[in-house]
């Protein structure tokens, strides 16, 4: 049975977004107690021979991942466990200049929390305005989804680092390689909001160099998407990902640098999900070579 | 004009390598570097930039662009600094210490330190960024000492690319993991130099932090002994051996990660002796 709008979004509030996986049926898609499902979705035809991101092809990505996710059949029973009515649903995305979230993916994202009956105007995408954006500031569900890449203070920039926006202060959360970014998701307006939490990893970036921190050969085409309730666990598996990917190329003597222990601090500190693989269900759809976990 | 004002180059050049500038330079402040770099500002600001003047260049049919960022700093070995933070790749021969890597550029010469970056790296491109580095560095007439408190790392075992010179604990956190809070206390007043070691039986990391007087290095000795070392003496922790040591009244020596006590001892030693 599908609790009510009322009882589901007051024990979110009560409990964060990390005890939504339980709610919204979790527990029915096989995740134990102190575990969680992670779905890692890879198709090779995501990307045309030039490179571009085929809109049609993430949108099924998406889809399959998100119904994968909850244990349905049919991906829009699975969306409307995740947003109903009357929810205002911010979806927070990362623009970041070399590699920003695909607007066909947040086109998707859109989409799909309209056919589960949200109202259109009761929907936004957005990165760098959430705190000013009239739709973020009475949003009562968020979606996030960003890329996967390296990144200068936290090791890597992760679902959980993309709500830094959100922070009065962000360079407050910079301290110690960012281990407490996980703090962000426990105070207002985050807290309790996050249904959905999506890693891209159709071209991740396992390095940064120079200033602009950015060269098209420090990414590779790996045609994936994470997807998980939990930030941690969809961060930390992404994180193996990035890890395995830099023994490749660069040498077991150039570990992700800093230490991206926010993942693990975010877990064990604040509740936002295992970070250990073996705590982690991963359901894998689609392309299996060079998975890399 | 301007940058002649602003201290900067007398100008960024106007086309190299079959690379046209694609319009003015650009130039950024401390406040406005977020704009052009986002995410990544706050590296060059923990060296005291000044300044950034940053040009792009559009190359021939079927190549990207090229953009060169020049960042004033605070000092001759905060430019220096910044450099060991961000190279990667060979060595190159342009600036007073330079590396190539990814398309990308780097080197330093007097309080400036600069980037040539390749969107698309190609054989042309690279002949580009270096022409267009080379044109940057042959305009910054001055020169700089590297700090010597980087000079005195024993050479010893340390592996190539890993020293760093840094006064900022972030940049610290990027290539030595310490903690939260600072426990070395290093800061704008407080310079670092740190070195990846090889030692018997693995790695190991040196940090040598120079204080602003005797009772900062006291304190800080202090603070390290309490969460890393048994009582004054080596302790191992989860990923290694540490052990600490006055070099000066000022300066101390850090030695974290060692495979063994004998080890940390043995680099602490070494760094004591100065460099060999």
């Amino acid at each position: 049975m599908t609790p009510s709008t009322t009882d589901r979004r007051g024990f979110l509030q009560v409990t964060g977004g990390a005890a939504a996986a339980g709610l919204l049926g979790a527990s029915r898609a096989g995740a134990a107690e102190g575990r969680a499902r992670v779905v890692l979705v890879r198709r090779r035809e995501v990307l045309d021979a030039g490179g571009s991101v085929s809109g049609p092809v993430i949108h099924q990505m998406l889809n399959d991942g998100v119904a994968a996710l909850l244990g349905e059949k049919d991906a829009r029973a699975a969306w409307r466990r995740i947003v109903a009515p009357p929810d205002v649903v911010g979806v927070k995305s990362n623009v970041w200049g070399p590699l920003r979230t695909p607007p066909e993916l947040e086109e998707a994202i859109r989409d799909e929390v309209v056919r589960a009956g949200v109202r259109p105007e009761d929907v936004a995408v957005d990165d760098q305005g959430v705190r000013s954006n009239p739709v973020f500031q009475r949003m009562t569900a968020l979606v996030n989804v960003r890329p996967m890449r390296t990144h200068a203070w936290s090791g890597l920039g992760t679902c959980l680092k993309n709500v830094i926006m959100f922070a009065d202060t962000p360079s407050d959360y910079h301290g110690d390689a960012c281990a407490t970014l996980g703090a962000i998701w426990q105070k207002p307006p985050v807290a309790g909001k996050v249904r959905l939490n999506v890693l891209v990893m159709v071209t991740p970036q396992f390095h940064s160099v120079g200033p602009h921190s950015f060269a098209k050969e420090l990414t590779w085409p790996y045609f994936g998407l994470l997807v998980g309730l939990q930030p941690v666990p969809v961060d930390a598996t992404g994180a193996r990902i990035i890890q395995a990917k830099r023994l490749e190329k660069l040498g077991a003597s150039r570990p992700i640098s800093p230490s991206p222990h926010h993942i693990e601090i975010a877990g064990s500190r604040y509740g936002l999900g295992p970070s250990d693989p073996a705590a982690i269900d991963l359901v894998r759809l689609g392309l299996a070579a060079d998975a890399l976990v | 004009m301007l940058a002649a004002m602003l201290g900067l180059p007398p100008a960024l050049p106007d086309e190299a390598a079959g690379w046209k500038a694609a319009g003015p330079a650009d130039r950024y402040d401390g406040r406005t570097i977020f704009r052009y770099i986002d995410g990544h500002g706050e590296v060059y600001l923990a060296y005291g930039m000044a300044a950034c003047l940053a040009r792009r260049y559009a190359g021939p049919a079927g190549e990207g662009d090229v953009v060169v960022d020049v960042f004033e700093m605070a000092s001759p070995a905060d430019a220096f600094g910044v450099f060991t933070h961000s190279r990667e790749g060979e060595a190159a021969d342009v600036g007073q210490d330079s590396s190539y890597g990814y398309g990308t550029l780097a080197f330093w010469k007097g309080r400036y330190f600069v980037s040539a970056y390749a969107e698309q790296e190609t054989p042309r491109s690279r002949t580009a960024v270096f022409a267009l580095g080379r044109a940057v560095a042959a305009a910054i007439e001055e020169t700089g000492e590297r700090p010597a408190l980087a000079g005195g790392l024993p050479r010893g075992g340390l592996e190539d690319g890993s020293l760093v010179y840094l006064r900022h604990p972030r940049i610290l956190e990027a290539h030595v993991p310490v903690g939260p809070d600072n426990p070395l206390g290093v800061g704008p007043e407080a310079p670092a130099a740190a070195g990846r070691y090889r030692v018997d039986g693995g790695t190991a990391d040196l940090v040598v932090v120079e204080y602003a007087d005797a009772a900062a290095a006291g304190a800080a000795a202090a603070g390290f002994a309490r969460s890393f070392l048994d009582g004054e003496r080596p302790a191992r922790r989860d990923d290694g051996w540490c052990a600490a040591a006055g070099l000066t009244d000022r300066r101390r020596a850090y030695v974290l990660r060692a495979p063994s006590r004998e080890s940390a001892l043995g680099l602490l030693a070494a760094a004591q002796g100065g460099a060999p």
